[in-house]
């Protein structure tokens, strides 16, 4: 029976990286495990990376955490050289963690995570969660964030654009982080990227995307569609200038996994400026501030949706053109709709689609709703049935004392019926129950907001 | 008093004395909750009552002093000019908050701002907005609205540099369309006791350790998290009382002042701090010690931590 071994590795305030083997001059010791490191990030302190080598090629993982609670997922290929990247830890933390190989081998050591950056917001939370929230940090410092179940940092990556982090998503490759950096304050920024970090952020690529707005997916290839704006001649002249005014609407840009940009929608594509006028026309056309890809929907084929602010709307873009008629086959809202709800909703932002099914979109939508109350923001839920005018209100949650987020705002449904509510800009987040009851509530101290999110289980399971 | 008694020999030049400062450490400068002195203080922002629902002109140039009765440039100075509005908060209750450094994002129901980057000192509430959203005054800025609480702060990060405050108070029976900005001096009311803490005893090592530190100045929870900069003065002939009597020119009153910016943690080494190229490398002379823990994003702008130290004898 092959023992396991503790060591103590330490941050030591930049970066810490300590070679076990040697340290007692044994090399390869008997469990066949040797060359043990585990090296806290430089760039985030609260992202270790362990290796170790193996006598013989086999897979193996690593369980860590407080308590063990956690674990990499195994290897997939059989080697004598390991690496697995930890994450979820807390920051300043002894954190003990054993490599656990396929053979029934095992080594345990500790490490003492760093500390985040203070200019990071005071997070408050109460109650219980069991996901992690990928979210981004807004005011006083910016960057894509995420926070544990006990609502503590447990990743923040700066961002160094100048520019604000609306959206971060964890990446179908399993090793990075995507975010945008734009600005979507008055004129868009012709500087604003899609952003690719590292896990443990020692790696930054970025794609510029000029104009770039609020939201983006990844798609199952690797490619990424982003919103952004699209300026367009009015065709009608100002007078004094003698320049032909321009309407600012929104397309839909897809970034090939080479850099390749293609646009795939234009708000043209579906509406027309003469006839489909929303709100606040001085701010823009259709201003698009959420984006949603459905891949259930179209019977598989998949669609993208999005929310447009001035329109008060909802509109569903196949991901195949049809051969005929709109390019937007439903939208749902208020201007140019093809659906109202009999309880209106304003300047909407992140919704969700639940199918009730896989064939088609009836089911309910989840809708962050800005103003619908006028200064108070609401989380609300509709029957939905493209086919049908009216879409009829079945829930809604609305915190007490009332948040207005007068920006941003994202919903998400849970698994077991609870709805997770980000009130964005107002930087609370809270998890509540069917009944409306918090369940899990987080707040930040006041010059902080959080951007749009999502919640996952593990940081480990694929989006 | 005991403590006042040996906090009066230590400043007399008479070191390792005080309550904690009888034993030489050993290791790094300790500090604990007994280290820190007491602040209380409160915010008395001024209220400008306004029309209601109706566009109001707002003029900083005669904001020449801030809330720390430090001079300001009002064209140079403020590059921020942001209303936020408190939903469900009194005005007595945002001035608490300020005061303790425990308002939350959520308590605020909407910001909007105005970036002086022509530098003037006028703006009106219709040229201010958020994330490209200007604020409609007609429906935003009404009487029953909120609290609405008007900040003039130096830099453009949101809730950092306020130098000072003002409440706006919209009333329908108001026709006033013109806010003017007061100085910021007085606006702060506080006292500073220095005399009951117990000084830290320092050894050879020049580094300091907060970790046991729970408690601010004024007895709330210290959050580390905000703790941004260390401050290391050295005041030549001067006594505790005469940092007392003016304690928001604490900067300004050292003859030598180090400072360090902070990351994170709990801990720090005192020889990274500088007095611009002055490099702190030991404690010398007979005068005053003081060590305190700042934090540049709380409106209060006391710091949260402050302490007299008590150099070995013969430093």
């Amino acid at each position: 029976m092959y023992q396991n071994r503790r060591r103590r590795f330490s941050y030591a305030g930049v970066v810490a990286v300590a070679a076990v083997a040697g340290c007692d001059g044994e090399g390869l010791r008997p469990n066949g495990i040797s060359e043990l490191q585990a090296t806290v990030s430089e760039v985030i302190p609260t992202v270790v990376t362990v290796s170790w080598k193996t006598d013989t090629a086999l897979t193996g993982h690593v369980v860590f955490g407080a308590s063990g609670e956690l674990s990499t997922p195994e290897e997939t290929v059989a080697s004598t050289e390991h690496s697995a990247i930890l994450l979820g830890l807390p920051a300043s933390t002894d954190a003990e963690w054993t490599v656990v190989m396929s053979d029934g081998h095992s080594e345990t050591g500790v490490v003492n995570t760093g500390t985040l950056p203070n200019t990071l917001p005071s997070v408050t939370a109460t109650g219980t969660h069991d996901e992690y929230t990928v979210t981004s940090v807004l005011g006083g410092v910016t960057g894509p964030a995420i926070l544990d179940p006990q609502g503590r940092f447990v990743w923040f990556y700066p961002d160094s654009h100048g520019l604000d982090v609306y959206r971060a998503r964890l990446a179908r490759d399993g090793k990075s982080v995507l975010y945008n950096a734009a600005n979507v304050s008055g004129t868009p920024s012709d500087s604003s990227v899609i952003v690719r970090v590292s896990l443990d952020g020692t790696e930054e690529s970025e794609i510029p995307v000029p104009l770039l707005a609020h939201d983006f997916v990844e798609m199952e290839d690797g490619s990424i569609v982003a919103m952004a704006v699209e300026f367009r001649d009015a065709g009608s002249d100002t007078g004094d200038t003698g320049a032909a005014s321009q309407i600012r609407g929104d397309k839909l840009v897809q970034i090939a996994p080479d850099g390749t940009q293609t646009d795939l929608w234009s708000s043209w594509d579906c509406f027309d400026p003469a006839t489909d006028i929303g709100t606040d026309q001085d701010a823009g056309w259709t201003f698009a501030n959420s984006l949603e890809y459905d891949a259930t929907s179209d019977g598989g084929s998949g669609a993208f949706e999005l929310s447009l602010r001035n329109f008060s709307s909802i509109t569903h873009i196949p991901r195949v053109p049809p051969t005929s008629g709109s390019r937007c086959d439903w939208t749902f809202g208020t201007t140019a709709a093809t659906v109202t709800p009999d309880v209106p909703f304003l300047h909407s932002h992140q919704f969700q689609l639940l199918h009730a099914n896989t064939t088609n979109d009836v089911g309910s939508m989840l809708i962050f709703d800005n103003a619908g109350m006028g200064n108070a923001s609401r989380a609300i839920e509709y029957s939905f049935d493209p086919a049908q005018p009216v879409a009829h209100k079945i829930w809604e949650y609305d915190p007490s004392p009332s948040i207005f987020t007068f920006v941003l705002g994202d919903v998400a449904r849970l698994d077991g019926g609870d709805t997770v509510v980000d009130f964005a800009v107002s930087g609370e987040i809270d998890r509540v129950t069917p009944a409306g009851a918090v369940a899990w509530r987080v707040n930040t101290a006041l010059g902080y907001g959080f951007g749009f999110m999502t919640q996952t289980p593990s940081l480990y399971s694929s989006p | 008093m005991r403590t006042e008694i040996a906090l009066g020999l230590l400043f007399s030049g008479c070191s390792g004395t005080g309550a904690g400062a009888d034993s030489v450490p050993t290791g790094p400068i300790t500090l604990a909750d007994a280290n820190n002195y007491h602040f209380s203080g409160s915010l008395n922002v001024p209220v400008v009552t306004t029309a209601s629902a109706r566009d109001v002109a707002i003029d900083w140039g005669q904001v020449t002093q801030d809330i720390q009765c430090h001079t300001v440039d009002p064209a140079a100075d403020i590059d921020t000019v942001g209303l936020v509005r408190f939903g469900a908060l009194t005005q007595a209750q945002v001035q608490a908050g300020l005061s303790s450094n425990d308002l939350q994002q959520a308590d605020m129901s909407g910001y909007v701002q105005y970036q002086n980057d022509a530098a003037g000192t006028s703006t009106t509430l219709s040229a201010m907005s958020f994330f490209g959203t200007p604020v409609d005054v007609t429906s935003e800025y009404v009487q029953g609205g909120g609290t609405y609480l008007l900040l003039l702060a130096t830099g453009t990060t949101p809730g950092v540099g306020a130098r000072t405050l003002a409440f706006l108070d919209p009333e329908d029976a108001s026709t006033n369309t013109a806010v003017t900005v007061a100085s910021g001096c007085g606006v702060l009311q506080f006292t500073a006791d220095l005399h009951s803490l117990s000084s830290a005893p320092v050894g050879a090592d020049l580094s300091v350790d907060w970790s046991g530190v729970t408690a601010d100045g004024q007895g709330n929870p210290i959050d580390d998290a905000k703790i941004d900069g260390l401050l290391l003065g050295y005041y030549e002939g001067q006594t505790v009382a005469d940092i007392e009597g003016d304690f928001l020119n604490l900067e300004s009153r050292a003859t030598t002042l180090y400072s360090l910016p902070l990351t994170g943690g709990t801990s720090a080494d005192l020889t990274l701090a500088t007095a611009g190229t002055q490099v702190f490398t030991g404690f010398s002379g007979d005068g005053l010690w003081m060590l305190a823990l700042t934090c540049s994003r709380c409106y209060n702008p006391a710091p949260p931590f402050l302490t007299l130290l008590t150099p070995p004898t013969g430093a």
